[in-house]
């Protein structure tokens, strides 16, 4: 998308995802508008003619707007009624920015996410789901998990027998469907999807297919029709960050219309689709904040289509094509300069209304004196997500503003590394743990100028907890900073998964005693990402992890009320939880009975699935030096391919991509030892064993003389000791 | 698009003039790309005319220790590691590569295949400078460690001088704007040295290592440092920094004079203007650099980066295509987000006077007369200097951080409670400060109640003096004084009036105590902060005898005290006297111990060398006569070699002979450098005991005498001064 240009439209102040959208002109002579809800309750509708933004109306500000929806008589084509909710309200307003309809709904919980399609309105709340057909209550539902994203499927005459039918996204890794109150089935996935839209606008032509966006940067495609449902195909964006919002419609000028994908670190994806429904990057777009909304239509052109985009701090911008004629694109320099000239002074009038309140507000610190009134502080809201990336092996964080930050102070209770992140360009320094500063991590980040959003990336040591503080500094007057806390979890490298596998060889650890099976599930929010704060009304629950640092083992957890059973292939997973939960139940003075029962096979099982992510960073360091040795070869001889093995020639015809490969191997921090180790050292723990220079043998077998066989020995001759 | 054009940094606009600057659109384009096949080693690579009337070509070394000149098949083998490499017009109308290897200096020429000279450079040489210093010919200046080269074009010795660290990079040119270039060093004791001649005309301090140094400008040269700092100087001042995370590999200026090219470690390429530093335009490689430099082809500069992989992209600056779009956009965009920011502040000044008292109850808040107090005090008993943080109304300070360049491991010092009920409102942080650098301390203090997660920032700057190590004693601390044995004395220029000012300005001591310092005699006595408390200080005053004595054991820090003074003072010129008999005695150790390792050195050589020859000659003979198919006299050579029971031996002997003396040789070696680096450094310490000319001279005088073996000489000069001969 090189060719595709931003034009800044409006600072509308922050919105939460989905709320901005284009409504078609009401007539074909006209632009289309803009609609956008912010999070101070205000709805604002634009339009743009001739390089400038005007207000057509503004609503007055009130309770924050979660979502918003287009709709319109069933029987029209046209969408251009505006559909609002905000707490547990719905409001209809038209494009002249009048009411004409609005409904209180039952929900306890705040509407976080709406479809509108006729007389139908979806709304989800955290758990809970209802359908409002003409404003009557017609169908709910409450799920177990969180509920992250819906849509309905909106072909009335595919329906059949099929009861109104819709998608939620859920926190367990579903896509759930229900149809009318009941819950039909669900599609399994790998990541927890986090938006949800239907193919094509429609559905596609079986009008059943739904496209997802998971929190871990993957775009797939679901066919759900009833019974059961698929994935048909699921693809990984450029980035890990979590997929904010999807769109489809027809930028590319392709035969169907395209995906366009907005991501939580500011990435603008496009996808195009070909014959057999399958989707192929056309281009990417960054903006450094993150995307609340993307909506597409005629705003500013009635031959190109515009791409506008909504971020979280409230910018909005449009994306086209730069080859559009200048004079639509850019204000001629006459007309530039007014403009320039505008916002100067609009900004020094601003700027002296600042001074003056700056210096009132000084006044009153200094004439209030002997500890009368109070400063005061700018709240600023501080929009942040804290998750674990598997393929990083660490904790994203990142951290946005609405003003530009100043600094950032890390804090950590226990010991973290900082991980390089390409994106973040602020200047990063760590102060030592001494007799003075007992923090195993003290860290600053100072930030360049204009930066809203900053991200971070931390990585832990597998069954450390904690707590991770951060002290963020916005710049601005009087200086302020708050404090966010986030939790680090023992088993943090752990996720959920759908299946557990009972013939591994497995270590059990149980625990019995006088405790409910909410304290257990207390107990399971420390230990385990991901886990719901409450705990779901069941008698039995049962979880299935799996890890994605050490080559997959998994953990099954069943707890009830006076019983909680852990069984992994892993002995170093059963010895955290062993130390954790025991932790748990002294601190609450809870007495439980435990019984371990370990399973020495399990040991050979779990080198063997480490074992090829091992292997294949020592080969490539090998075949690294093998390669750079040909090299000086191939320069002291004239033709050495005439006497190379093909095996040897091909490692130096090769050298280029070898070296590629080989940069960012590091066997230290690639965290391999660590599961080794680990290993060893819970074993020993779990059996009453010394712990004595089992990592230095590992470290130097790694070194010098690794094989599976070598490793399966060396931990036999461990175990015999 | 590759996700890369986050904006490193941002000029604030809005303070300056207003020229939104479309007219310069200028942008990086990539021109060329190809690959030298090879893997190249960090910094060596330079572009070079080889040939009479020549294109410029790129000249690398390769991780192999061998030279590689673009598209030739053969490359030059050098037996010593080589460090650095460089091109000078040395040749009729073309460049001859000059090769800094770990031992000596080589200029080798291209076009005719025969090395130049080849001059020993004990402790090899790390970078190189060609060009014109002040009134000396054109010359290549080699940076060793402490010490500083200068060879003409027949290699021979044309400059020397010491200097008081490594030299890690240098550029010529011309600091103070009077016309002639200086020579600018940069060493990673973080100081960037100005030499005039060889004079030492200015010492800058910056905040970490130096990493590099270019010219961009007349009378501006730019620099980097090893923390991702960039800037330039303009006449003596520095004119704009930033830092940034990312390492910078390379910096030069480009064709006209006020851009400059800085090329990042991680591939990222930036235009800038060399007076402000703002970037016109932003380029990247996606591989590692290795270094990068400004190659002719046809009529155009073209910037040459070139990987670590030995992969070599070429940008030209051409008018911007569309960049005109961009630039507007990006400045609506800017007064946007600063009006945003404004909007926001104001926003919330209204949303305050809407707040009820109940509201604002919750919030924790904190008394509006609240005052953060931030001064030094120093722990008598302990020696210690520490950073008093104190807020009035017993408001607990719940964090302290500090943004001090180059005083701490990272950029910043942070205190934070070990849980917040620990929380008091005064805080003493220790400073335990391993040098005599003046440091901005910019404090933020948060402050707010145990459990509030909402805290007032109050910030606070404090000037650390350079010498804040050092404390006026208090009279029931005597038992902390340690009379110094190392002295230095010299005469009371009249510029120096007001002691006290200096006093107040360099040393920690309270306000009300300097005065005395004006006083007609006197002697004051300091006490030694940590990690300086087994050291103290003395003056000695006497206007009477116009008199002025210095007492410390560090040469070093006696050194930047007279620095600081004299530059206090503005005084260009003072001799002096100093009395520091254990570094004298070193000097004298080293030069007794010096004479007899350079001659084995000598011996050792010459034997191995002639021995050498001789075998190597019986063996050419022979293999020449295989050549020409005159077997017998082949033969008999072979014979001569086989049948010469003598001469067999003396081969073996050879062998084991060369064995041995390589050890032998390389212990001494390595010896024998360390001597004279120490050497070196003594010089260099006792010059800055002096100031200006002075100074300059005890530098040229110790190696003359050195050079005409006049050793006795060496340490009257350093105690006396050079006019003392």
């Amino acid at each position: 998308m090189q060719n595709y240009t931003r034009t800044d439209y409006a600072q509308v102040g922050t919105t939460n995802r989905g709320c901005m959208r284009v409504i078609p002109a009401d007539k074909d002579k006209d632009y289309d508008l803009i609609v956008v809800g912010g999070q101070n309750g205000s709805l604002i509708c634009l339009s743009r003619k001739s390089n400038d933004t005007t207000i057509i109306f503004k609503t007055q500000p009130g309770p924050p707007i979660q979502s918003l929806a287009l709709g319109g008589p069933a029987s029209s084509k046209k969408k251009d009624k505006i559909f609002v909710a905000s707490q547990n309200t719905v409001r209809g307003v038209n494009r002249k920015g009048k009411t004409f309809f609005s409904m209180e709904t039952n929900m306890a919980e705040v509407a976080n996410r709406m479809f509108v399609r006729g007389l139908d309105v979806v709304l989800t709340g955290r758990k809970s789901y209802s359908r409002y057909h003409d404003t009557v209550d017609s169908n709910n539902y409450l799920c177990t998990e969180d509920i992250h994203d819906v849509v309905s499927l909106v072909f009335e005459e595919a329906w059949g027998n099929r009861e109104y039918t819709s998608v939620l996204a859920c926190g367990n890794s579903t896509l759930q469907v229900i149809e009318g109150n009941k819950f039909d089935y669900e599609v399994r996935l790998d990541s927890i999807p986090f938006t949800v839209a239907l193919y094509m606008g429609d559905g596609g032509h079986t009008k059943v297919l739904v496209l997802y966006g998971t929190k871990t940067g993957r775009l797939g495609l679901a066919s759900v029709p009833q019974g059961s449902g698929k994935v048909l195909w699921e693809i990984s964006t450029t980035s890990t960050a979590c997929v904010t919002t999807i769109v489809c419609y027809s930028v590319t000028g392709g035969q169907f219309p395209d995906i366009i994908v907005g991501k939580e670190d500011g990435l603008i994806e496009i996808y195009t689709i070909d014959e057999t429904d399958h989707a192929q990057l056309f281009g990417t777009f960054p903006c450094e904040e993150s995307i609340t909304g993307i909506s597409c239509g005629n705003v500013a052109s009635k031959t190109e289509t515009d791409i506008i985009v909504c971020t979280f701090t409230g910018w909005l911008f449009s994306l086209a094509k730069t080859s559009r004629p200048m004079i639509e694109n850019l204000p001629v320099a006459a007309n530039f300069n007014v403009k320039m000239q505008q916002l100067r002074s609009e900004v020094e009038e601003l700027q002296v209304k600042v001074n003056e309140e700056r210096t009132r507000y000084e006044q009153i610190t200094k004439t209030q004196g002997g500890g009368a009134g109070s400063t005061f502080f700018h709240s600023f809201q501080v929009h942040e997500s804290f998750d674990y990336s598997a393929p990083h092996g660490a904790y994203n964080l990142t951290i946005e503003l609405v003003i530009p930050i100043d600094f950032v102070v890390v804090q950590s209770q226990l010991p973290i590394r900082l991980m390089e992140v390409e994106k973040n360009a602020s200047v990063v320094s760590e102060v030592r743990q001494d007799a003075l500063n007992p923090w195993p991590l003290l860290a600053s980040y100072r930030c360049q100028a204009n930066v809203c959003r900053l991200e971070l990336r931390v990585q832990a040591n597998e069954g450390d907890w904690g707590i991770i503080n951060l002290y963020v500094c916005p710049k601005i007057m009087p200086k302020c900073a708050q404090i966010t806390t986030h939790f680090i979890r023992a088993l943090s490298s752990h996720q959920r998964t759908h299946d557990f596998d009972m013939y591994r060889p497995l270590n059990i650890l149980q625990f019995t005693g006088t405790f409910s099976i909410a304290e257990a599930h207390a107990w399971l929010h420390h230990l385990l990402p991901n886990v719901p704060s409450k705990c779901p009304p069941a008698d039995t629950i049962t979880n299935n992890y799996a890890c994605a640092a050490n080559g997959g083992t998994q953990l099954q957890v069943v707890y009830s009320k006076g019983s909680a059973v852990f069984r992994s292939d892993c002995m170093s997973t059963i010895s955290i939880i062993r130390d954790k939960v025991s932790e748990q139940t002294m601190k609450m003075q809870i007495r439980v009975e435990v019984a371990c029962e370990l399973n020495h096979d399990s040991i050979d099982h779990c080198l063997k699935l480490i074992d090829p992510k091992l292997s294949e960073m020592l080969d490539i360091e090998k075949q690294k030096m093998f390669a750079s040795a040909l090299k000086e070869l191939e320069s002291n001889n004239d033709d050495v391919f005439s006497f190379l093995s093909p095996a040897n020639a091909k490692l130096l015809r090769d050298h280029d991509e070898i070296y590629q490969k080989s940069e960012g191997i590091n066997i230290e921090e690639s965290g391999v030892l660590a599961v080794f180790e680990n290993l060893a050292l819970s074993r020993a723990k779990l059996t009453g064993k010394s712990t004595k220079g089992k990592v230095e043998a590992i470290r130097n077998l790694v070194e010098n003389d690794y094989s599976l066989e070598n490793m399966k020995a060396l931990f036999k001759k461990m175990g015999n000791e | 698009m590759d996700g890369d054009q986050t904006p490193e940094e941002q000029i604030e606009i809005g303070d300056q003039e207003q020229n939104p600057q479309l007219d310069d659109n200028v942008e990086l384009t990539i021109a060329f790309k190809f690959s030298l096949d090879q893997r190249v080693m960090e910094g060596c690579i330079i572009s070079a005319v080889l040939e009479p009337r020549g294109q410029s070509t790129i000249v690398a070394v390769s991780v192999t220790n061998k030279i590689i000149i673009k598209d030739t098949e053969a490359s030059l083998n050098i037996t010593e590691t080589i460090r650095c490499i460089a091109a000078a017009p040395f040749g009729e109308g073309y460049d001859c590569i000059i090769i800094g290897t770990d031992a000596s200096v080589i200029c080798y020429d291209v076009h005719n295949n025969l090395t130049v000279f080849r001059n020993d450079v004990p402790d090899g040489v790390n970078c190189f400078a060609y060009g014109k210093l002040g009134d000396n010919e054109e010359a290549i200046y080699c940076g060793g460690n402490c010490c500083i080269w200068g060879f003409d074009r027949y290699g021979a010795n044309t400059y020397w001088t010491v200097t008081g660290d490594q030299v890690t990079t240098m550029c010529l040119s011309d600091y103070d704007g009077d016309g002639e270039t200086e020579l600018v060093i940069g060493s990673p004791d973080f100081e960037i040295r100005v030499f005039k001649n060889d004079l030492m005309r200015a010492e800058l301090m910056e905040t970490d290592e130096i990493t590099s140094l270019s010219h961009v400008a007349a009378g501006c040269f730019a620099y980097s440092l090893n923390n991702g700092t960039i800037g330039t100087y303009v006449l003596k001042e520095r004119q704009w920094r930033i830092k940034s995370k990312s390492n910078v590999s390379k910096i030069f200026n480009f064709e006209e004079e006020g851009l400059m090219v800085v090329v990042w470690k991680q591939g990222k390429v930036d235009l800038r203007f060399a007076h402000n530093g703002e970037v016109l335009s932003r380029h990247s490689v996606s591989n590692i650099v290795a270094s990068a430099t400004l190659m002719k082809r046809g009529d155009e500069d073209m910037v040459t980066v070139v990987g670590l992989d030995g992969k070599i992209t070429g940008f030209q600056i051409q008018k911007a295509t569309h960049g005109a779009i961009d630039k507007t956009q990006q400045l609506i965009r800017e007064f946007g987000q600063k009006k945003h920011n404004l909007m926001m502040e104001l926003s919330n000044y209204e949303q305050e006077e809407q707040l009820t008292e109940q509201e604002r109850a919750g919030d924790f808040r904190i008394p509006a007369d609240t005052d953060v107090a931030v001064l030094f005090v120093v722990n008598c008993e302990s020696q210690l200097l520490s950073l008093r943080v104190e807020a009035s109304h017993d408001i607990p300070i719940r964090g302290v951080l500090i943004f001090a360049e180059g005083l701490f491991d990272g950029e910043s010092y942070i205190w934070i409670p070990p849980n917040e009920h620990q929380s008091r409102s005064t805080i003493d942080i220790p400073l335990v400060i391993d040098k005599d650098s003046t440091n901005d301390l910019h404090t933020k203090v948060f402050l707010g109640h145990v459990d509030s997660n909402k805290l007032m920032v109050m910030e606070n700057t404090r000037i650390l003096p350079r010498f804040c190590r050092f404390t006026l004693l208090k009279d029931e601390y005597a038992k902390f004084f340690f009379m110094p044995t190392g002295y230095i004395k010299f005469e009371i220029n009249t510029k120096a009036a007001k002691l006290s000012d200096w006093v107040q300005e360099s040393f920690t001591i309270d306000s009300s105590l300097v005065e005395m310092f004006d006083d007609a005699e006197g002697e004051f006595k300091f006490m030694g902060l940590r990690p300086k408390h087994d050291q103290s200080l003395m003056f000695k005053i006497s206007h009477a005898q116009k008199t002025f004595e210095i007492y410390h054991d560090s040469i070093e820090t006696m050194g930047a005290i007279v620095q600081s003074y004299a530059s206090f003072f503005q005084i260009q010129d003072m001799e002096c006297v100093a009395h520091f008999p254990d570094v004298f005695k070193e000097a004298t150790e080293i030069l007794e111990e010096l004479e007899p390792m350079t001659e084995v050195r000598d011996r050792l050589t010459a034997e191995l060398q002639e021995r050498q020859t001789a075998v190597r000659e019986v063996i050419i003979r022979a293999e020449d006569a295989i050549a020409i198919d005159n077997i017998p006299d082949a033969r008999k050579c072979y014979i001569r070699l086989k049948a010469n029971d003598a001469a067999a031996r003396q081969a073996a002997n050879l062998r084991i002979f060369q064995k041995y003396s390589e050890i032998f040789r390389w212990n001494n070696q390595d010896r024998c450098v360390k001597s004279l680096r120490r050497l070196n450094k003594i010089i260099e310490n006792c010059a800055r005991l002096r100031v200006g000319e002075p100074g300059r001279q005890i530098v040229s005088s110790c190696r003359s005498a050195i050079s005409e073996d006049n050793k006795q000489i060496i340490t009257k000069v350093l105690q006396y001064g050079a006019s003392s001969q």
